[in-house]
């Protein structure tokens, strides 16, 4: 049976979420930890089942595999799929400039500091990996 | 870009399923090409006029002033 991209690495790693979120629900039954980690323990929890019971569908299901691989592998997917998280980048710095100018009237001044410093944090990821890119291509 | 993928496919009675499969893309890739929503990579285009045996100008129709 021959898998690609890591299927063993990928189960490790679900199962340790799934393991991870029942340790921190488990805490908060206990009185260890508050509701915060339980909630986010109970996340992790959920991640992991779904992407455990998929890896053993991929490493059980030959033609689940192939689907799997077809698509990871897909040109067209891997265009969509950046295209999709420059869309996803713009429409965030849109949304957080006009919400940082929305905060900013209304008087919420710590909100408005903090979406104007993640539009600052965004452009200078970009404008940091143009120059890499630019290097690199 | 224009291309005489479907016309070349469908004149050959092969299947968009088994086209995907032997190029190992997606059907939705297929679909895609032949409607010219979607212009493949070079490696692509080079695989598909592999595929069919002919050269890629036979295949995909550049027009200079979509191009520009």
């Amino acid at each position: 049976m021959k898998c690609k991209f890591g299927s063993n690495r990928r189960m490790i790693l679900s199962v340790f979420w799934a393991v991870l979120g029942a340790v921190l629900v488990g805490c908060n039954m206990v009185g260890l930890l508050d509701d915060y980690w339980c909630g986010m323990g109970a996340g992790l929890l959920g991640v992991g089942v779904v992407q455990t019971i998929r890896n053993i569908r991929y490493l059980r299901s030959a033609e689940y595999r192939e689907k799997v691989d077809t698509t990871n592998a897909d040109e067209r997917n891997k265009f969509l799929a950046n295209k999709a998280w420059a869309w996803a980048g713009y429409l965030y710095v849109m949304a957080a400039a006009i919400a940082t100018i929305v905060f900013q009237i209304i008087g919420k001044q710590e909100l408005a500091t903090a979406a104007g410093f993640s539009v600052c944090v965004i452009m200078v990821f970009h404008w940091l990996s143009y120059l890499y890119l630019q290097k690199k291509y | 870009m224009k291309n005489r993928i479907e016309e070349i496919r469908k004149s050959r009675g092969i299947r968009q399923e088994d086209f995907a499969k032997a190029l190992g893309v997606s059907r939705q890739t297929i679909s895609s090409l032949e409607t010219g929503r979607y212009n493949p990579s070079i490696f692509l285009a080079h695989k598909i006029a592999n595929y069919f045996g002919k050269n890629i100008e036979e295949v995909f129709l550049f027009d200079e002033e979509e191009a520009i």
